[in-house]
């Protein structure tokens, strides 16, 4: 135990950053937690060192814009801690919203730091892809691509496939490219109809990736060219990925001899940390997924005032809508502090533009139907090994709920904690009830939200909080 | 798997070893990286089939990377920076209680 911060941001995205700058130019004391080494989230990954490398125009205009923001970041008085990782949160006892405690662990050392108001700015994850040999080896996501191009100047060794759907296919083919390895091919999950290859909006494309999409109709009939509209995948391989097998919907199928798979469908809140404070959540049917429930600009939970969401957290809405939403709970949670706070004047304006465009890209990016309902032999639960017949057989036995299914099948049981399995096992189970995803609910999530040493464990309780944090 | 676009200038290399092996690394990026680069897999055998395994989302997420970092069992290597002499051992094999 220790000091008493008045405000604890985690997580040092977009949203995270503008949240701290907001909070401490009210002056209050702000302490950032971030799983990260550097500052700017998932989108802005590496920004100050992609800089550094002179590379920043490989990733385009919206990645260079985050320089701008982690340079204000670094100059704010906050005390910014990074390479932390938060497993928990706990109110205090009195629970009359007074504030709590977030545990987490630096250096290998377990803490709580307590504060008065805490805004959760955990961001988004990418929705899981279940497939027959997604676990192979050389199968990645293609954020995973992403961040090891901005991280480490990696490309992925050639002949490498895109498949999946999501406008992050379009981003990164078109940076890949600009990197100099480009897909041999992309393989296209939509629906038919939404399909790149049916001709998907060019200028729906160039609203989201303009600097390369804007240009012209280039790009995206170079994409046109290489993609195929597909309704399956596989992966084959034995000790690693050899050949990815298609399927179209005519029942056409093809093979391609390949090094690496990434795979993509989109992204969803990464809503851990408050699920495991068993704040509420709601289903987006139009997003298909969940978030807590909060005030839409405020970021304020409805059952647990002293918390804010802000960012993708609470509704995937991308970075801009992120960094104005940051911004206004950071000024409501000063304000609640007794603080004089003044959000940006257009953070409104900005955040509901951004918005209004969420039930459009909804629309055309649905996820793929080839993930979301895998066959009986694909694994969807990668952890513990537990294929979705095995979740369909529990359910046709009678499980209840996402809950008992997890003691029937292991299913969420490992270190992910259900990360990567806990939406199909509620899709498969929703399925087999007739029910729908938002009244079947997830698998809850306890803390800790990762996983902690017992000596980590033991220390939590035992380490001295000063502020700021060394 | 993944491949390095350019090599890093000696002044933004560190070394670490992974599995005994020398491997050379890009100052602040990630262990998980630095093995994929080096083209190491599998680095680790799923517990249920023994199947093989290798990092997969780089953010955190899945638990795919779990490697034995500097004598610490179970880190995240995608979460974990590299330093210069980090030892690495991947959980390629099943694990034993015997040292060494």
């Amino acid at each position: 135990m220790g000091e008493r911060a008045d405000i604890v941001v985690i997580g040092a995205g977009p949203a995270g950053m503008a949240a701290a700058i907001q909070a401490a130019a009210a002056g209050l004391a702000v302490a950032v937690l971030d799983d990260q080494p550097t500052p700017g989230g998932q989108i802005w990954r590496n920004v100050e060192g992609a800089a550094e490398r002179g590379d920043l125009k490989l990733f385009g205009k919206d990645y260079r814009r985050g320089l701008a923001s982690v340079k204000r970041f670094r100059l704010a008085r906050v005390d910014y801690q990074p390479g932390a990782r938060v497993v928990g949160v706990e109110p205090d006892a009195d629970a009359r919203d007074t504030g709590g405690d977030v545990l987490f662990v630096r250096k290998g050392q377990a803490a709580r730091l307590s504060c008065k108001r805490l805004i959760v700015a955990t961001g988004a994850y990418e929705r899981p892809t279940p497939f027959p040999g997604w676990t192979l080896p050389g199968v990645m996501t293609l954020g995973a691509a992403q961040i090891a191009l901005k991280t480490s100047d990696l490309v992925p060794e050639r002949p490498f496939v895109i498949a999946g759907q999501g406008p992050l296919l379009l981003l990164l083919a078109a940076q890949l490219e600009a990197a100099g390895a480009p897909p041999d091919a992309v393989l296209d999950l939509s629906d038919p109809g939404l399909a790149l290859t049916a001709g998907k909006s060019a200028a729906m494309a160039a609203l989201l990736a303009p600097d390369y999409l804007a240009k012209g109709a280039y790009w995206l009939g170079r994409l046109r060219a290489t993609a195929r509209n597909v309704v399956q995948i596989r992966a084959l391989g034995a000790e690693r990925l050899r050949q990815v097998e298609w399927r179209t919907a005519a029942g056409a199928v093809g093979r391609i001899d390949v090094r690496t798979l990434l795979v993509h469908d989109g992204v969803i809140p990464n809503a851990q940390l408050t699920r495991a404070m068993r704040a509420p959540h709601l289903y987006d049917m139009a997003a298909d997924a969940w978030r807590p429930a909060a005030d839409r600009l405020t970021g304020q939970l409805d059952d647990m005032p002293w918390v804010h969401v802000a960012g993708d957290c609470a509704g995937v809405a991308g970075w801009a809508a992120a960094e104005a939403l940051g911004e206004s709970a950071g000024a409501a949670a000063a304000t609640a502090l007794g603080r004089t706070a003044t959000p940006g004047r257009w953070s409104r304006t900005r955040a509901s533009r951004a918005r209004a465009l969420r039930p459009f890209l909804d629309r055309i990016y649905r996820p793929a139907r080839a993930f979301q309902r895998p066959d009986d032999a694909t694994l969807v639960c990668r952890c513990e090994e537990v294929t979705a017949g095995a979740v369909r057989a529990a359910a046709a036995l009678g499980a209840q709920g996402p809950n008992q299914l997890k003691a029937f099948t292991r299913a969420g049981m490992g270190p992910c904690q259900g990360r990567m399995c806990s939406q199909t096992v509620a899709a498969i189970l929703a399925d087999a009830q007739g029910r729908g995803p938002g009244d079947v609910g997830l698998m809850r999530v306890r803390l800790p939200i990762s996983p902690l040493t017992v000596g980590e464990l033991a220390g939590l309780n035992e380490t001295e909080i000063k502020l700021p944090l060394s | 798997m993944l491949v390095r676009r350019t090599e890093p200038p000696a002044s933004a290399a560190v070394t670490i070893t992974v599995d005994g092996r020398d491997v050379r690394a890009r100052k602040g990026e990630s262990v998980a990286a630095a093995v994929l680069a080096a083209g190491i897999v599998p680095t680790r055998l799923a517990p249920v089939s023994g199947a093989p395994r290798a990092p997969y989302c780089l953010m955190g997420s899945c638990y795919e990377c779990l490697m034995t970092v500097d004598d610490r069992a179970n880190v995240q290597a995608c979460m974990t920076p590299v330093k210069d002499g980090m030892r690495v051992r991947t959980h390629a094999s099943r694990p034993s209680l015997r040292h060494g």
